[in-house]
Formats: C-alpha cells, structure tokens, sequence
C-alpha cells in the first residue's frame, strides 16, 4: 500500500492524506550510495517502470496523488519545478525566479518564449494558457484537490471550488510572456507553490470544450509542455493510457531541448501497472523492469539486497518530506488532559514502531515534526535532531516511569490509568496494523486498555479519523508529506484548528490552541524566508511538547533501480524516480 | 466388555470358532463402538482432537510453562530489518512480526478453532434439522418455501456471502443495531447461515421417506400430533445422518473461520487465530517459515483428524460403504 495517495497538500480535498505506507519524497538532498550523477547519460531506449496501483488523473490540473507527478512533471512545464538534486524550486516554464514586490503581495513571473505545444495544438505557449490553467482548478469539473489552499490567497479567487471556470481578477497577464498574481495578503509560500502542476499551461481555445460538463475530459485529449507526452492520436486523442494496465511515453516532437534542464536520454517510458510489490522487485532485480514506481521493495526484500554486495548499489534512499505519526484526539478525555497525552508520548516504543516498517533503513525515528530533509529551512530551526521532548534512555523504546509521572500529574495517583476502554481506529493490513499493535501494547503498560478497530486504510480517513465525529481516542496510521519544502505546507494542516472540518479533516488531533493558532496566522504571512524557517521552527517545538500528536518516524523511499540503469534519480517529491533524468544501457 | 473383545475375535480368526462364542443381544451404539475402534487411523485422529481440546482448554498454563503470553511483544525478538527471528529454546516455534511468540499464539487459535468448531456446527446442525424435518413431514407450501430458502441460500457464492456478512459487520458498532458485532459472533452468524442448509436438504430427503413406513403411520393412527411424531418418532431415527453429517461439517467450519480471517473480517486483533496468523504470514513467508509453517500445521492438522474422524463415524454408522 506504500504511497498509493501520496503528494499531501493544505488542501482538506478529499484526497489531502498519507496512505498506508506512502514513503513520500525526497528531496534527494541524501541521495545515497550513488554513482548515479545528473548528467551523462546515454540517448535513446526505452525505460519501464513497475508499479502496483495507477496514477489518478492525467489531467495536470487535477493531480493529485504523488505517483502521478512522476508523469506529470516530465509531460508538463509548471511555472516553477524541482531538479532531483535540489529542495530549491528552479524555473521551468518561467524564464527566470519570480519576483516579489508590494510587501509580498505582487508575484511576477516571466515565461519562457518560444516553449510550443504538443501535437495536434502547436502553438507557442502564452501567459493567458497559464492563468486559465489555474482559473480551470477552481471548477468543480476539473476539481483540484489544493487551488484553494495555496492559490486561493489570489484576489478575486473563489474561496471555495465552484461550478465553472471563474475568471480570478488577481491573475493578470500584461503581455504574451507576463504574468502577475496581485495577492489579497502576503504569503510566505505563494512562490513555492508555483511548483505545483496546477500552474503547468492549458490552451483554454482546445481546451474549454473538454471542460465543460460536470467532469473534465481534457485528461483524455491532453496536450504537452514537457520532454515527454502520453501517446496520443491525430485527433490529440490520449491512446496510450490503459487505467490500471499501463502508460505510454513517448517523445513530445515540440520540446526544445535549449529551454529546459531536462535531459531527457529515454525514447519511450512505459509505466505498467498491476504489479504485486514482492513479483515486481525480483522483476527489476531480473531486469525486466527499470525501477518501482508507486511502491517500496516490501522490507524483507530490502533486507536480502542491502546484504548482498552486487545488488546492493542499484538501491536507493530519499528522504520523504514529512512524518508518520499517532493523532491524539484532543477534544474528548482522556487526551483532553496534556498530561496523559505526554504520558503516552513517553511510553511509545518508537522504536518497535519503527521495526514494523523495516527497521532503521526505513527512516530516522521522529522527535518533531519537520523532518531532517527541510534542513535550514525549518529542520534546524526546530531544533534538529537535539530537540526530542520525550525522550527516553533506552534508544527510545519507552519509559515507564517517566509516563507515570506524567499521569500523577494528570490526577492518577497510582501512576496508571484507571478510566474508560479507550479506541483506535487502524489500518486492517500489515505494516499498519503492526504499528497499531505496538501502540496498544505500549499503553498497555501504563494500564490502558485499547480496543483496536481494524478498517481498510481509506475508511480509516474517510469514515474514522478525517470525520470529527466519528473519532476515536487514537489514530496510529496517520501520516504527512508536504507538497514542497516550505513548513507552513508541513504543518498548518495537521494542526492549525481553523482547519478542523467535519468531513474530510486532517487536523485528526482536532488540536485548537488559541497561542499556536495565532502564532501559525502571522508566520502564514512572513515573506522572508529566514524569519519565516525560524517562526515555523518555534511552532513545531510547541506542537510537539503538546503531544497533540506522537511523531515517530522520518522515512526513506527506497528506488531499486535494473543494471540496465545507467543514471537514474528520485523525483524531488515522492520517491518516484524521475524518468527525465534515467537512462538506460 | 467381554461381548465386545469376542467379537473382535470372531472377526479376526473367522467363522471356524464361532461355535465356541456365546450370542450377546448388542445395542446399535455398542455395535458402533466396536466397529469404529477397529478403524485405526479414526481412532487416531480421535486421539488428537481430544488432545487438541485438552490443550485449547489449557492454553494458558501450558503458555506460561514452555513460553509466553500470546500479545506480550518482544521487539528484542526481531533483527534490525524487523524481521522475525526462528525458533529458539524460548521461543519453540519463534516470533511473529512484532516479537509475540508463535507458540503461544497457535495455543490460543486452537481455542478459537474449537469454539466456531462446536458453536457454529451445533447451530446450523439444529437449524438444518428442525427445518430439514419440517419440510419433509409436512411437504406442500411449508416443504416449497423452506426447500426455494435452501436453494436461495446454496445459490449464494459462499465465501462471498461470509466475507459480505462479515465485512458489513466489522465496522464501528456492527449491524443490526449492534446485535451483530466484529469477531467471534460475526463468524458464527456468516457460517451459520451458510452451512444450516447442507444438513437441512438431506434431514428432509430421509423425512420424506421415513414418514410413509408403518409406525409413522401407526403414530398418527394412535392420535399423536405432529410434534411429537417429528421430535418423538422420526428424529431418533435421523441420529446417524446428524453425527455423521456433523463431524464431517466441523472441518468446513474450521476452514471457512480461517478464510474469513485470513481475509481479515473474522477474528480480530489482537485475538490469535490460525487464519489471522497464516495472512500475516503470507508476505514474509521466505524470511520467516515458522510464522506460517506451524498455524498452517496446526490447522492441516486438525481439519485432517476431524475429516478422518468423520469418515470413521460414518463407516461405523452405517455398515453397507465400509470398504
């Protein structure tokens, strides 16, 4: 089930959450044990990537999901994208970084001249395909799963997504390469989000008739910015998308090589679908597939090949973005009491938590939330790897008598809780399932006694965490990978409580603190990025000491990459690899 | 005891003694007993369940003497990849996933076993029998609609029918307004209302017949009423197809309990069952063939012995398919 939902954004749109194992990205920061370098590749061949789900949607403004990226950020230029070796984001479709003026509050970005359309369209890319680009997200038709959180700061934007393409007042577009966002209020995280695919072009003349309706058809007859295209016909109908079987990528005749960083070695890439995890891994370590697309080598597997010398180096770990943690519902007893829930901050064993999704290969075990790969720009702030409010002396495996204090304070004299059956909703498959039992035998200790309701992984969200109502005491299966290296995109989700929903909610703590609320309200607005890292740091460590939230594990998404791999990278988000920098023998 | 030794003896040394051997009246149970200890390898599987029930019924006390609590995790017990570690002298058949020992925990799935084994099989087997009776004494509207019931119910994929049932009520609070709750009770009720039907259609072929011999007819000729010709009359005279037909389903009921589990809608964690193990298993069974080898033993194991059970049952009942 690894990553099979994974690129996570402020948005609470109904896909905003971590499944069951989603390993998430990595900013390729700490590519490791690589001789993989970005450039010198050989041109021509075809790549094949194995995975076990399919992606959501072609269409670059409604997807969503990290595995997609992987295809839309090689078929398609948004403004801004991220090379596999940097956390940066770096012009694309833009000529140059935007500039920002007016307190923070006008965004200008010029684009590239000269950048075409794929077949059948043609044409030269223009400031007006970017806006109706984004303007097309706020439609319910299209239905992007983040345009409000991130763009809906725009003037004149819809604050919810609505029944037709809205024309947003905000976005102008003085000339052919000029387009400038005019901003309702400052925001520290605007330019970063320029990264998302939302602002990759869309020619309105081909394609508003494929909008209208209740459902966008343009996913189907798309058309292409980027080095790669999905095959298509004449027509400019899709014809190399099978859902659920495979993906077609073939050479966008109109890219021009001299515009773009991407070097693009590959004739051909076919994703395949359908694959189990353990088939898929022996296939690629036979050759007969170039990496794993949307799932990690399952951690028996990564076990055989990290010992075994010659496979060794075709592995691959990026750091993800995020944390795996275990939501407390703070709303209702006993979690409502700080204490109890720093008691069971204590007594977590992190460590066998960590063991049930492979051991220390998997990732770092967590002690706040931004994880390592944000670096200075939040990580360190935070307090880096010194900060770890509960820590225990024994590698993190619990303590007993530090929880026990913890619950005398909260009024259990004896050192034990002694109220009420309390419930977690889990995962009904393994490795999640694991991790829940630890969490039971860990509170265990401290006299809980934890009744465990097994579900799928999505109902789990969408029936039991996501819906405060629906509640239960613990969530042990949730997790977090924001869409880019900015920490207000790691956090304010998760925990700021004007984003407690009655459906579809992340804040699966229901945490509401007035003092965090408000301190979260100001660094939203703060434009300069050092000021900014430094204000999120301070509001990491606060959620953390609140045990709100028990964050365990920093994780690695693994690649394994076939012998045939040349050169081959992570894309910056996800650890899906980046087929626009492979290539192949 | 003696009548029972000299009839062995009759039968192994042939008719040349028979002289010799004074006639015993025997009742159709001592006749019974006699053939089915002949039947050596039923009377080992018997030997078996009825250690399999000792050591279900004990599972606590032999745990704590050759192992540990079956939820007590032991991360120490795994490698650093989180893998389990095999069997060591205090850990008989290993760990699992996250460090509980094996040993035990296919202990206490002997008891889940057991329970679906004897709960399950007696309710559909009194279900099937009443209806099964009813259908065949009274035969018209009554027969039709219990007989299209039975149909209804065999034309349902079964595993499908269970997974459904039992899916639909694991989730929160259950259905039917909580009368129907995840776990045990769960399983039960799916396995029920699939196997009644099995015993139901043979109790009603043998009521059809039965009801037209002579002393049925003399009953009702003497003024009894139906029930008590069903309960009284009839019903004694279906004993050998329930015992036969009883044993044979406790092996079905056992497995489909497995299944059930193994698809994640029958027992729930953290409560050890053989079903729930093998699934866990399933994924790392090349770094770890102890967590699936011995539920997987257990349960081949014990379906086996109550399916030779029932063959030996069935041959000793009913004299004419001995081979």
């Amino acid at each position: 089930m690894k990553r099979r939902i994974a690129v996570l954004g402020l948005a609470a749109a109904a896909l905003a959450f971590v499944a069951a194992g989603c390993g998430g990205g990595g900013s390729s920061s700490g590519v490791q044990g690589s001789s993989h370098t970005l450039t010198k590749g050989k041109k021509g061949g075809t790549i094949t990537i194995l995975s076990e789900g399919d992606i959501d949607h072609l269409d670059p403004g409604a997807a969503y999901y990290q595995f997609t990226y992987a295809i839309t950020y090689v078929t398609q230029r948004p403004l801004l994208a991220y090379k596999p070796d940097s956390i940066q984001p770096t012009p694309d479709l833009a000529a140059s970084m935007p500039t920002v003026s007016n307190g923070g509050k006008t965004v200008t970005v010029h684009i590239q001249h000269g950048i075409k359309f794929s077949p059948p369209v043609n044409r030269e890319v223009t400031s007006a395909d970017v806006k109706y680009a984004i303007e097309r997200g706020f439609d319910a038709a299209v239905g992007n799963g983040y345009a409000s959180a991130y763009f809906g700061v725009i003037q004149g934007a819809p604050t919810k997504i609505g029944n037709s393409v809205p024309n947003i007042s905000g976005i102008a577009t003085p000339d052919k390469y000029t387009i400038v966002f005019h901003l309702s209020k400052a925001s520290g995280i605007f330019v970063a989000a320029l990264q998302e695919p939302l602002t990759a072009p869309v020619p309105k003349d081909y394609a508003a008739k494929y909008d209208k309706g209740k459902s966008s058809s343009y996913g189907d007859h798309e058309v292409a910015t980027g080095p790669y295209m999905v095959q298509n016909n004449a027509a400019g109908k899709i014809t190399g998308y099978s859902p659920g079987k495979q993906i077609v990528l073939v050479r966008n005749p109109n890219w021009n090589p001299k515009t773009s960083w991407r070097p693009a070695y590959a004739d051909k890439i076919v994703f395949k679908e359908g694959f189990d995890p353990t088939v898929a891994t022996k296939q690629i370590l036979s050759g007969q597939g170039d990496a794993n697309g949307d799932f990690p080598p399952p951690a028996a597997q990564l076990k055989s090949i990290t010992s075994n010398s010659s496979e060794k180096g075709q592995l691959e770990f990026t750091p993800t973005p995020g944390s795996r943690f275990v939501a407390l519902n703070t709303q209702k007893a006993p979690f409502n009491n700080k204490y109890v829930r720093m008691a069971v901050a204590f007594i977590l064993d992190r460590n066998a938590m960590r063991l049930t999704r492979g051991g220390p290969i998997d990732g770092k075990i967590a002690t706040h939330f931004i994880s390592p790969d944000f670096g200075k720009s939040g990580f360190d702030q935070a307090g880096g790897f010194g900060f770890d409010p509960f820590k225990t002396a024994n590698n993190d495996s619990g303590d007993v008598g530090k929880a026990e204090a913890m619950l005398k304070k909260a009024g259990f004299k004896s050192g034990k809780y002694n109220g009420p059956q309390i419930t977690q909703v889990a995962d009904n498959t393994s490795p999640g399932s694991n991790t829940a039992a630890v969490v039971a035998n860990s509170l265990q200790k401290i006299g809980f006694n934890v009744k465990t309701i097994p579900v799928q992984h999505s109902a789990m969200y969408t029936r039991f965490c996501g819906v405060p109502k629906n509640a239960p005491n613990i969530c042990p299966n949730v997790g977090w990978i924001s869409d880019f290296h900015e920490p207000q995109a790691d956090l304010d989700a998760n925990f700021n409580g004007k984003n407690i929903l009655p459906a579809n909610n992340v804040n699966w703590s229901q945490f509401n603190d007035p003092k965090i609320n408000a301190l979260m309200t100001k660094a939203e607005t703060e434009i300069n990025s050092e000021k900014r890292w430094q204000e999120w740091g301070q509001i990491d460590k606060l959620i953390t000491s609140s045990a709100a939230a028990i964050p365990w594990i920093w994780e690695n998404s693994p690649t394994l990459y076939s012998t045939r791999v040349t050169h081959g990278t992570e894309l910056w988000n996800g650890g899906e690899p980046d087929v626009s920098f492979m290539s192949v023998k | 005891m003696s009548a029972i030794r000299e009839e062995e003896e009759l039968h192994r040394e042939g008719a040349a003694d028979f002289v010799q051997i004074e006639i015993l009246g025997r009742t159709p149970w001592q006749l019974f007993w006699v053939r089915f200890k002949r039947d050596r390898v039923a009377f080992a599987a018997l030997a078996f369940i009825v250690l399999l029930v000792l050591v279900a019924i004990f599972a606590g006390p032999i745990a704590s003497a050759f192992g540990h609590p079956p939820n007590a995790q032991f991360p120490n017990k795994l490698d650093s990849f989180g893998t389990p570690t095999g069997p060591s002298s205090s850990f008989l058949f290993g760990v699992d996933q996250v460090g509980r020992d094996v040993f035990s925990r296919v202990l206490y799935g002997a008891q889940v076993s057991l329970e679906i084994a004897l709960i399950a099989t007696a309710l559909s087997v009194t279900i099937g029998v009443v209806l099964g009776m009813v259908a065949g004494y009274f035969r018209g509207w009554t027969d039709t609609v219990i007989s299209r019931l039975i149909d209804i119910t065999l034309a349902f994929p079964i595993l499908l029918l269970a997974l459904g049932i039992a899916s639909a009520c694991s989730l929160g609070n259950g259905c039917v307004s909580g009368l129907v709750k995840p776990g045990l009770g769960t399983v039960i009720v799916a396995i029920v209302i699939i196997n009644w039907t099995y015993i139901g259609r043979i109790i009603r072929g043998q009521v059809l017949s039965l009801r037209e011999k002579e002393f049925i007819e003399a009953a009702r000729a003497g003024g009894a009423r139906s029930r008590t010709i069903i309960f009284r009359e009839i019903l004694p005279n279906l004993v050998a197809p329930i015992v036969v037909y009883s044993t044979l389903v406790i092996p079905q009921n056992i497995l489909l309990e497995a299944a059930l589990s193994y698809l994640g809608v029958g027992i729930q964690p953290p409560r050890a069952s053989w079903g729930e193990m093998l699934a866990e298993a399933t994924p790392i069974y090349d770094t770890a063939w102890w967590y699936f080898a011995f539920p997987g033993a257990a349960l081949l194991l014990t379906v086996l012995a109550f399916n030779l059970l029932g063959d030996g049952v069935r041959d000793a009942l009913d004299p004419r398919t001995t081979t």
